[in-house]
Formats: C-alpha cells, sequence, structure tokens
C-alpha cells in the first residue's frame, strides 16, 4: 500500500510539473465560472405560448433527414390564451393549465402541415417513401386533432387536449399544461455573467435540454475532448520517463515487482485525471445546483465515464511507452488509436444507413465489424452518461424524444465487454513486454 | 529459491549474451564470487568488462543467459531479496520534478521502509551526505557531485544489509569522497556488505577487503589486497652499509636475481626458503639488515598485469 501511495503521490507531483496541468487546470476553472453565472427567469405562460404557436410548422427532423425540409408559411391568429377551467370545459388534467384559441388564417393550411408532417415521421422518411401528394387522401379531423396534440407535446406540455372551435372552420381550442415546467420551450430567458448579459432568451429550447446540454457540452466536448487530449499528453511521458536509462535502475532497485511498479504507474495516470475531472464535473455541479437548484447526481457519473475513457486510452500509451520509450510517440499513438476507434464506431453503425440499398463490398464489410470488435467504443462510454443524465432528468416522452434515437442501437454488453477485453489486452502486453526486456 | 552458505552476495556461473546471432555480445561469461557479510568488496575492470551487468543481475534488473544470482541466499529473481539492498546505479537520474527530500520519501516508500513519513529521518540522512541545505530544492537545480551524493543518500534510505555501489565519487570534489570513503568505513564497521564498482583504483585500494578484477565478461583476478599486490618471492632489504658492486654480484649467485632498488636491493628467490639463504648470506659478510619485506606493487599494476594477461591468453 505504501509503494501504491508513493507512485500515486510522484505520478501527481510529475504532472504537477509539467504546464499542461496548468492549461487544463485553468481551461476547467472557465466552465465552471460560466456555469456558477447562469440564472434563469420563467417568462409568463401567455408569452411563451403566444411564441410556440408561432412555431408549429417547423417540423421535426424524420429518420435518416438533418431537418424538416423546406419550411411551409404559416398563417395563424392567435385569439385569445387563458387559464384552463374558466369557460369551457377541460378534461381534469388540462386544469390548471393554458388554454390557446388557434385559428389558421389561410384555408387548407393546416391539413398542407399534416401531409408534411406525414412525410416526414409518420411516412418513415427514405426508408418508406410516401406516395405522391395527388394520390393520397386528405387529412382527417382525428389527424389535424393528433398532429396539434403531437406539436405542443414536442414543445414540453405532457398534457394536450385539442379541440375544434365551435365557431368552425380551422380554428381550435388547445389545452395544455405540464408537469415539468423546465421542459416548455422557450418558457425561460437566463442571464450570464452574473447578469452582465442580462435575459437572453431561450426560444426554440426547454430549461431541462439547455442544461443537458450544457452538462453533455462540458463531458463530452469539454472533459471529453479537450481534458482528455491535455491529459493523454500530459501523462504520456510517465512511462518513457520512468524507463529513462538511470532512473528505471533507481526503481527497479527496490522490492517491487515489474508488474506491480507498471500497473502502478498506470494507474498514477489514471489518478491525475480523475482528480482533474472530479474538479472540473464536481466544480460544474456545484455551480450548477447553487445558482439554479439543479442537483442531478446522475451528472457526477460522468466523471467515471471519463475516467473511464481515459483508462481505456491510456492502456494504449502505456504500451506505446513501454515499447517505444518515448512520450511524444505514446501520446501521438495514443490520441490516433483514440481517433480511429471513434471513426471506426461511426462508420460502422452509420454507413450502412448511409449507403442504404447500396452494394458494398464485403471485403469492406468485413474490415469494419473487425475493427470494430476489436478497438474500444469510447464514444459508447459517453453516450452512457447521456442515457443516465436525461433518463434521469427529463419525463419518459422528452427523453424518448429528445435521446431516445441515438441510444437506441447500441449493445452495451458487446460495447464495453470488447472495450474492458482491449484495455485489458493492451495492459497485458505492455507489462508482458516491461517483465521480459533487460534495462 | 535459496541458497545455503551464508554468503551476502553470490554469483553462481553467470553468463550473460546482449541480442542473438551474430549481434550477440556475450557480456559476462561464467563469473561466480562470492562476498561475505561485512566485507566491502571492489570490483574493478576496464568500460565494457562486465562489471554493470553482473550488478545489475544481482538486482535483476538484467536477466542472466546462464546461472543464478542470490542475495543472502535468496534468489535475486525474487523482489523480496531487493528488500536488504541499497543500490547507487552509475549515470543514475533522478526526476527533476523532485526536491531531495521527495526523491528519498519514494524510494524509502518503494523500499517499504519506515523512514518514508519520518521527514526528521530523512533530512538527517541528506545531512550526513552535506545535502541538508539543498533539502527542499528541485534536484534539477542540483550540481553533479550534489546528484551524486543524493544518489549514496537514496541507497542508505531502507538502511540496506547490502550496498551495490557504481562509481561513488564519480563527479565528487575531493573533500566530498574523503567524507564518502569515511562513510563507507563506518558502514563496514556496522556490519554492512558493499559492492564498490569503481575505476579510481587509489579508492579501491584504500577502502576494500578484497577484489575482483574483471576483463572481457569474465572474473580473471580475485583476492585480499593484500595478496593482489604481493609479488611472491621477491622481497626488498634495507642494508647497513650498502652493498658495493662485486658484494652484489657475489648475491646473485645465490639467489635467482638481485639488483639495486633505491637505496636498497630488490632479490628474487627460487623458493619460499630461499629468503633464510639471503639473510644468512649477508649476515655470513658483517652486512647488517635494516629491513627486510616482501615486495608489493601497487593495484594499479595488478590491475594492468591482469589485462596483459588476458589480453595474451585471448591471442
Amino acid at each position: 500500500m505504501r509503494q501504491f501511495l508513493a507512485v500515486m503521490a510522484d505520478s501527481l507531483r510529475e504532472a504537477r510539473a509539467r504546464k499542461e496541468l496548468w492549461l487544463v487546470l485553468l481551461l476547467a476553472s472557465l466552465p465552471i465560472l460560466l456555469c456558477a453565472s447562469i440564472s434563469f427567469r420563467r417568462e409568463p405562460m401567455e408569452k411563451t405560448l403566444e411564441s410556440l404557436a408561432g412555431k408549429i410548422n417547423r417540423l421535426p427532423r424524420g429518420p435518416g433527414r438533418r431537418g424538416g425540409g423546406p419550411r411551409l408559411d404559416l398563417h395563424v391568429a392567435i385569439k385569445g390564451i387563458e387559464p384552463a377551467g374558466r369557460g369551457e370545459e377541460w378534461p381534469p388534467e388540462i386544469r390548471g393549465g393554458h388554454v390557446l384559441d388557434l385559428a389558421f388564417t389561410e384555408p387548407g393550411q393546416l391539413a398542407q402541415l399534416v401531409d408534411r408532417f406525414r412525410d416526414l415521421v409518420l411516412g418513415g422518411g427514405r426508408a418508406a417513401p410516401p406516395a405522391a401528394p395527388e394520390t393520397r387522401p386528405p387529412p382527417t379531423e382525428t389527424e389535424k386533432d393528433d398532429f396539434l396534440k403531437e406539436r405542443f407535446t414536442t414543445f414540453g406540455f405532457n398534457r394536450v387536449c385539442v379541440r375544434p372551435h365551435p365557431a368552425g372552420g380551422e380554428r381550435y381550442l388547445v389545452g395544455v399544461r405540464s408537469d415539468y415546467v423546465h421542459e416548455i420551450r422557450g418558457a425561460h430567458s437566463f442571464s450570464l455573467l452574473f447578469g452582465l448579459f442580462p435575459e437572453i432568451p431561450l426560444l426554440n429550447v426547454s430549461v431541462a435540454e439547455f442544461t443537458l446540454r450544457l452538462e453533455r457540452g462540458l463531458f463530452e466536448v469539454f472533459a471529453g475532448i479537450v481534458v482528455m487530449a491535455v491529459a493523454l499528453l500530459a501523462t504520456s511521458g510517465f512511462v518513457p520517463n520512468l524507463l529513462q536509462k538511470g532512473t528505471l535502475d533507481l526503481v527497479l532497485a527496490r522490492p517491487i515487482g515489474r508488474t506491480r511498479l507498471l500497473l502502478y504507474k498506470y494507474a498514477g495516470g489514471l489518478w491525475f485525471v480523475a482528480v482533474f475531472t472530479t474538479y472540473l464535473i464536481l466544480g460544474a455541479w456545484l455551480a450548477l445546483g447553487l445558482r439554479i437548484g439543479y442537483w442531478n447526481p446522475w451528472f457526477l457519473l460522468s466523471i467515471g465515464t471519463v475516467i473511464a475513457t481515459f483508462a481505456v486510452l491510456y492502456s494504449v500509451s502505456v504500451l506505446a511507452g513501454v515499447v517505444t520509450r518515448s512520450a511524444g510517440l505514446a501520446g501521438m499513438i495514443a490520441l490516433g488509436v483514440w481517433g480511429l476507434s471513434g471513426l471506426i464506431v461511426n462508420l460502422h453503425q452509420q454507413l450502412r444507413l448511409m449507403l442504404y440499398g447500396a452494394e458494398l463490398p464485403q471485403w469492406l464489410l468485413s474490415t469494419l465489424d473487425v475493427s470494430y470488435t476489436v478497438l474500444p467504443k469510447t464514444t459508447h462510454l459517453a453516450l452512457l452518461s447521456t442515457y443516465a443524465l436525461s433518463h434521469s432528468y427529463l419525463s419518459p416522452g422528452m427523453y424518448t424524444r429528445t435521446f431516445g434515437r441515438e441510444l437506441e442501437h447500441v449493445d452495451w454488453t458487446f460495447s464495453l465487454g470488447t472495450t474492458a477485453a482491449f484495455t485489458a489486452v493492451m495492459l497485458a502486453l505492455a507489462v508482458w513486454r516491461f517483465r521480459r526486456t533487460d534495462y | 529459491m535459496t541458497q545455503a552458505g551464508g554468503a551476502a552476495i553470490e554469483a553462481a556461473a553467470l553468463s550473460k549474451t546482449y541480442g542473438r546471432g551474430r549481434g550477440a555480445v556475450a557480456a559476462l561469461a561464467n563469473v561466480s564470487l562470492r562476498v561475505v557479510p561485512g566485507e566491502i568488496y571492489g570490483l574493478l575492470g576496464r568500460n565494457g568488462a562486465g562489471k554493470t551487468t553482473l550488478v545489475k543481475i544481482l538486482l535483476d534488473i538484467v536477466r542472466p543467459t546462464r546461472g543464478a544470482a542470490f542475495i543472502r541466499g535468496v534468489t535475486s529473481r525474487s523482489a523480496a531479496a531487493r528488500r536488504t539492498v541499497g543500490y547507487l546505479p552509475e549515470d543514475h537520474r533522478f526526476p527533476e520534478y523532485q526536491t531531495g527530500l521527495d526523491a528519498l520519501a519514494f524510494y524509502a516508500a518503494l523500499s517499504g521502509a519506515p523512514a518514508a513519513g519520518d521527514p526528521a529521518r530523512l533530512r538527517g540522512l541528506l545531512d550526513l551526505v552535506n545535502l541538508a541545505d539543498a533539502a527542499d530544492r528541485r534536484i534539477r537545480g542540483y550540481s553533479k557531485g550534489m546528484k551524486q551524493r543524493l544518489g549514496l543518500a537514496q541507497a542508505l534510505v531502507h538502511d540496506p544489509e547490502i550496498l551495490l555501489l557504481d562509481e561513488p565519487t564519480d563527479g565528487v570534489d575531493p573533500v566530498g569522497r574523503a567524507r564518502i570513503r569515511e562513510l563507507l568505513v563506518d558502514l563496514r564497521s556496522r556490519g554492512k556488505t558493499i559492492l564498490l564498482n569503481s575505476h579510481l583504483l587509489s579508492e579501491v585500494e584504500r577502502v576494500c577487503d578484497r577484489v575482483g578484477i574483471m576483463e572481457g565478461g569474465a572474473l580473471v583476478r580475485e583476492g585480499t589486497l593484500d595478496a593482489l599486490t604481493r609479488v611472491r618471492r621477491a622481497y626488498s632489504i634495507e642494508t647497513a652499509p650498502a652493498l658495493d658492486d662485486a658484494q652484489l654480484g657475489e648475491l646473485a649467485g645465490v639467489v635467482r636475481g638481485a639488483a639495486r632498488a633505491g637505496s636498497g636491493i630488490e632479490v628474487c628467490v627460487g623458493e619460499d626458503r630461499g629468503i633464510d639463504a639471503v639473510v644468512d648470506h649477508l649476515r655470513a659478510r658483517g652486512v647488517g639488515i635494516r629491513s627486510l619485506a616482501e615486495k608489493k606493487i601497487s593495484l594499479e599494476e595488478v590491475f594492468l598485469n591482469a589485462i596483459d594477461d588476458n589480453e595474451r591468453g585471448a591471442a
């Protein structure tokens, strides 16, 4: 235990002496400060609904499409917004919510929107091309109601009820209520840098989505890419420095086995990253919690996934360090494997979809399958955090709409199993090489 | 694997070849030696003679091609064997981000020594090697001599029974060298065993009990300093009065060889009792004997002779 602690302490000391560490520290402090400077303010529901009503022509993305296609012009008039329960009788789940009196001022526009909506979502995108417009039957009243209901559900209202207006025509009464106010898009504005930039509207985003995106950005982009790259470079010298002539002799002359020494050194790298990831994630978590009262403990899971991702890549760095004894090469090889594995995982997921129907050479598919199996799937480790974070914070409906599609294709057992096996093989090879070499 | 016999250090028929095929280099060839507890054993040899390889095998830094090594009876392949060993490598390099105190604490902890958590003891050790003032300075700023003294301190940090020192005075000034020599003698008096690799023959001569000379990967000479430097059946004699040429010529008839050397003479006899005949011869002629001693050569001469003999043998 004493030997282990000594190597841990020395690893931190070694990292502390490097400029990269201070860069990471500085970089890590910026997003924490940013999180601490944010505050949200709820907008009046009338204003929110008015704004959302103007966006019902922004249709969702269909599978395999980047956007909802050309946007149709919208001609709607808001005849009134009032609390539900007054006047018109509404089901109990709507009471306490609001009723929007919505009139389409151009005849046939709602039918056009429903038709487009069917093309994009109900028709299944490219996979099942819809029939030609002239051969399709006009949307029914139920379809129109469902369309409006879907639109306001997407805006974040988990209770929506649509009724035709007694006045007739293309005029509807839409009753809405949400049990999750933080999921209503455009319901809040935020201020940045302690009020230096006040009242910035969250136009098409809910507080929940904004916070999740901020946190995802922190652990996927910042901790997962920037800190990861800097940490890989900062720790790439740990093993080659140990193996330097004159340095290694001082250590190998001690009563410590080589396997243990190398694994302790590996743990030293993880320790360094653990300290800084914890600082970043815990700091941001505390900042968000204290400022906006958002205390999602699952955000802290990303500390684990970032360390796990680093553990995978650092095993490559350790093996490369033992073989080449060069810090630069070890760092570059680890970064290379990282990039390659990300590329292969994406290709494996996307290629068949992108080239749907095209005949791909068998050798290409086999190579892709073998590479996918052999290489680590660090991308999936980040998805694991996204999964836990969004699953715990969003209502089931919003979760499915926002992230469900991204996560449904991952075979977690296979992915995590092969990634762990890859790490174990890298470390085993490094230990084997280190044990049998004369120094 | 353990070995009985009480040797502090034992090498049994060690051979080491680096590389394979045509590029193979034999660094050690069937080397056997024993160092007994409480002695200082000096290992001499030219660069590439195999001294460092031998020491590294004792520490399992290098694995032998054949043979085995033991530390206090325990095979050197076992990490436990190194528990009682302190090592100062030649050309050692400390991590420069450490301070002197950090380095000692780190190596003490790796050795499992209680001193790791005892800064007072570590500072005491730094004081012993005259580095007390530099204890909290980064090693980056140390001179070569300071690093060498720190190297000695790290070798002693866990109070080992056995010390393997490779050029311990390299880069150290004459005052520092004298202190290190005193320290080695003091350690011996406390029962420590020391294997000393050095190019400085005068240093080895001053502190070592036994010496081994390596050449071409083999141990070509070994013995106590006295035994190695003594020239067999050769004597230096101071007489009063000094012998004249006639007397010297007459003496040459009795012995194998006689020659004037400084104020006295040197004689070589054919057998161990031959010196008695020389004394009788001189006394019978009224020549007084003021001193008589076996002739000795310097360690440097021993070393050079050993290398010459080995080269001649190889030729």
